[in-house]
């Protein structure tokens, strides 16, 4: 079936909230997912993924383990990107800000590729970023130049498996200096695939005019979830509307 | 800006519906309907073809037999006379198909993103039937039953931005110039419903009795508006969306601005001649709107009362005013130490109506992106300074009095329509929707005040690792310190919390009149009463319909017309 964009975020908002995300929570998380959907990167499909574990755990946030200049170690505590993920690019941003670059990693959290709006966001703020994760035999880098409206997305092969549950997170004033902090930490050969800012474009732009395709299951599971947050009707609670 | 007196606002030239109005006329849009498939009861369907300027439009609309028990006009009902929806483009006989097994539907059914709005409307009890028996016996129908309802229809929902697989909001602004402002495709799809209730009356009355059946004089058909109904779904749009009500606000208040200002240095006879013939008109609007509500004829009365001391001012003064070099900031100031918040209001508006060339530029302007953006890097310290500065409004409730948080704003399971609970009575409470604005700034405070305590240094970023679940109150703190209207100063959970006024204030952008409350949570009112017809988008057009008033019928009606 198809939804458009409106529908759909006011369902994963609502959604979210019947997981006991908080209002910022919510609203970023929406964002992340919707974000992805639309430009290609299956944001419905990592949160399919996704649901069963944010059903069955706490809202778990990031906390700080480490704090210097320019830097900072975030734990993820199992958690997704989508509760994790704004917390360590504000971070990111705000060393930034202070110091002309910085650096966080934040450990042991999931859904990495949804990061990708935040760092969109992030971006319109006057900060250029990079993020990088490692899964299995593959490498995933985002950059996003200041200002810009959208990142480039690059996989690279990796010379041995990795069960790294890391997010990188690199900010600077521009690209030049978050690229040079990149390589002092990572290196790699050359792409295997890219996304282009075009091909996102021309995903978002398909699903603005024709909708966004769902399956049906995920869209029911999202039902239930948003039935949470609802009260119960009654004679009383209809005089609440007027009546 | 304060609850009261956004509970005041009139329509005024930027309101969606005049521009609408003004863009329909001056494009001269072309409106015929290509299908006009109703039975001998007016049942069947309707389509309209439209030809804008940048694009051509359908407007499909089912007619449906409703028994009266089952005629509601809240969101929970499921059935109504007439269902509709705006598409774009021409619409074949698949689609038609399509249409025709889901628009009955309404929330119930599914569209797709070739649809742009998505609206029902009821049959007025008091109206429709009469105006019909009249124009089947021959008579046209008397002005005066008019004017206590207003309408022959009354819409209660008009869906858009992308709701049920709709076309989102942006496809349309981007897309479709002709409906790129806020809202106008929802007021359009009203202005038809408006058409199309007229040519309902005319056409059930010729097929009841072909032989004496008259149509209805056009001076009477302007008269005709659609009504409206308006619950609490509004309200928790105007919290949820503070950077658009924030530029709408600023755009009518420029609007004042420099009307005041085109006045500065004194008012032309003329001028004034134009503001006295208004404030008659207010006036007499407000002289002929039956409202069972108590509280709102004693307003009116209220208001009429300061109206005629302000016409009676400026007939006896006029010579005088114009001489002295009297000026609106005068006024407006005299207004605000002397009269009461609406009749301010009718002022400004009023003000606001004499300088279109000052003002209309500003109807592009209403639009504006809304994303809401948390600062980072701001330290904890300038925080809680900008909170102190912007917010002190909500820093001054005491949440600790028992009325304080003796309300409390949730959504049902039925159609989740919001609902105004009451603390510890009805249930629902650890539900609630986050609306209480003032609660939540005076929450983060105490939170920012404590962890400075200890961290006198840090910022933002660190301190929502440690308060995660403050994010979203940040980012509204920061991004709306930015703005002067958006937030609304007041405790929206209070026992005496009045949501009528956030209705008002929405209605008033969209540009109702005749506002008849039928309690603090919902009001009746008029839409598009006394603006043009299709037909006179040819004609001049003097773009002076607000305040409807009766009309004085110009020539002698026959009965054969």
């Amino acid at each position: 079936m198809k939804v458009s964009r409106n529908e759909l975020t006011a369902s994963l908002k609502k959604a979210f909230e019947g997981l006991g995300f908080s209002v910022g929570d919510y609203q970023d998380a929406a964002a992340m997912v919707i974000w992805s959907q639309m430009h290609g990167f299956n944001g419905l499909e990592q949160l399919n993924l996704a649901l069963p574990f944010l059903n069955n755990c706490l809202c778990l946030h990031a906390q700080l383990v480490s704090n210097g200049d320019q830097q900072a170690l975030l734990d993820g505590q199992s958690s997704s990107v989508l509760l994790c993920g704004s917390q360590t690019v504000r971070l990111a941003c705000a060393l930034a800000r202070q110091y002309g670059h910085g650096f966080v990693q934040l450990d042991n959290c999931h859904n990495r590729l949804l990061i990708i709006q935040r760092l969109v966001s992030a971006a319109q703020s006057g900060t250029a970023l990079t993020a990088y994760w490692e899964q299995g035999s593959s490498g995933f880098k985002v950059t996003i130049e200041a200002h810009a409206k959208h990142p480039e997305y690059s996989q690279y092969t990796l010379p041995t498996q990795s069960d790294n549950q890391s997010l990188m997170i690199f900010a600077g004033e521009d690209m030049v200096s978050v690229e040079q902090q990149f390589v002092s930490q990572i290196s790699l050969d050359s792409p295997v695939s890219r996304v282009e800012s075009e091909s996102m474009v021309d995903s978002y732009e398909h699903c603005l005019e024709q909708g966004i395709e769902i399956d049906e299951t995920l869209w029911h599971k999202l039902d239930n979830l948003v039935a949470r947050v609802l009260v119960e009707s009654t004679e009383s609670s209809r005089a609440g509307a007027g009546d | 800006m304060q609850l009261d007196r956004l509970g005041s606002f009139h329509q005024s030239r930027l309101s969606f519906m005049r521009t609408l109005v003004r863009r329909m006329v001056k494009e001269k849009w072309q409106i015929n309907s290509t299908v006009f498939d109703l039975d001998s009861e007016g049942y069947g369907t309707a389509v309209y073809e439209v030809k804008a300027k940048f694009g051509t439009y359908s407007y499909v609309l089912f007619s449906h037999y409703l028994d009266p028990e089952n005629r509601n006009d809240r969101v929970i009902a499921n059935q109504w006379d007439l269902t509709m929806a705006l598409c774009e483009g021409t619409v074949d006989a698949e689609q038609l198909e399509f249409l025709r097994t889901n628009v009955p539907k309404q929330e119930a059914g599914r569209v797709d993103s070739r649809v742009f709005v998505l609206s029902r409307g009821n049959r007025s009890g008091r109206t429709f039937e009469y105006v019909v028996d009249e124009l089947a016996n021959g008579r046209q129908p008397d002005v005066d039953v008019i004017a206590e309802v207003g309408y022959l229809y009354r819409t209660t929902a008009a869906y858009g931005s992308g709701k049920l697989g709709m076309a989102d909001w942006e496809k349309v602004r981007t897309k479709h110039r002709d409906f790129a402002r806020p809202f106008a495709a929802e007021m359009f799809t009203c202005f038809m419903l408006r058409h199309f209730s007229l040519q309902h009356a005319d056409y059930i009355a010729a097929q009841r009795a072909p032989e004496t059946a008259v149509k209805l004089d056009d001076d009477i058909r302007r008269y005709f508006g659609i009504g409206n109904s308006t619950g609490l779904g509004m309200a928790p749009f105007l919290i949820n969306h503070p950077l658009l009500i924030n530029q709408w606000i600023e755009q009518r208040e420029t609007a004042l601005a420099r009307a005041k200002m085109a006045g500065t240095d004194g008012i032309d006879s003329q001028m004034l001649e134009r503001f006295k013939i208004a404030t008659d008109r207010v006036i007499q609007h407000l002289g002929e709107i039956v409202t069972g509500d108590e509280k709102q004829n004693i307003s009116n009365g209220m208001v009429r009362q300061e109206l005629q001391e302000l016409s009676q001012w400026l007939l006896e003064e006029g010579d005088n005013i114009v001489s002295s070099c009297y000026n609106w900031s005068e006024l407006a100031q005299y207004a605000e130490q002397r009269w009461r918040v609406e009749t301010q209001e009718v002022i400004n508006t009023l003000l606001i109506e004499l300088y279109p060339d000052l003002v209309d530029e500003l109807e592009e302007l209403m639009a504006v992106d809304e994303d809401q953006h948390l600062v980072p890097q701001m330290s904890l310290q300038e925080l809680k300074l900008v909170i102190e500065d912007k917010y002190d409004w909500a820093l001054a409730i005491d949440f600790a009095q028992p009325n304080a948080q003796g309300s409390f704003w949730y959504r049902s399971e039925e159609k989740m329509e919001p609902r105004l609970g009451q603390t510890h009575v009805d249930m629902g409470m650890e539900k609630q929707m986050p609306l209480a604005i003032g609660r939540m700034v005076r929450e983060c405070y105490d939170e920012v005040c404590a962890y400075i305590a200890e961290f006198p240094q840090q910022d933002v970023a660190h301190f929502i690792l440690q308060q995660p679940n403050l994010s979203g109150a940040i980012s509204r703190i920061q991004t709306m310190a930015q703005s002067h209207y958006g937030d609304i100063r007041e405790n929206l959970v209070h026992s005496d919390v009045l949501p009528i006024h956030l209705l008002r204030c929405k209605l008033s952008f969209f540009g109702v009149s005749k506002f008849d409350p039928r309690s603090r949570l919902w009001v009746r009112n008029t839409m598009f009463q006394g603006a043009p017809l299709i037909s006179d988008f040819d004609k001049p057009f003097m773009d002076d319909w607000q305040f409807p008033i009766k009309p004085v019928l110009s020539k002698s009606i026959d009965p054969s017309r």
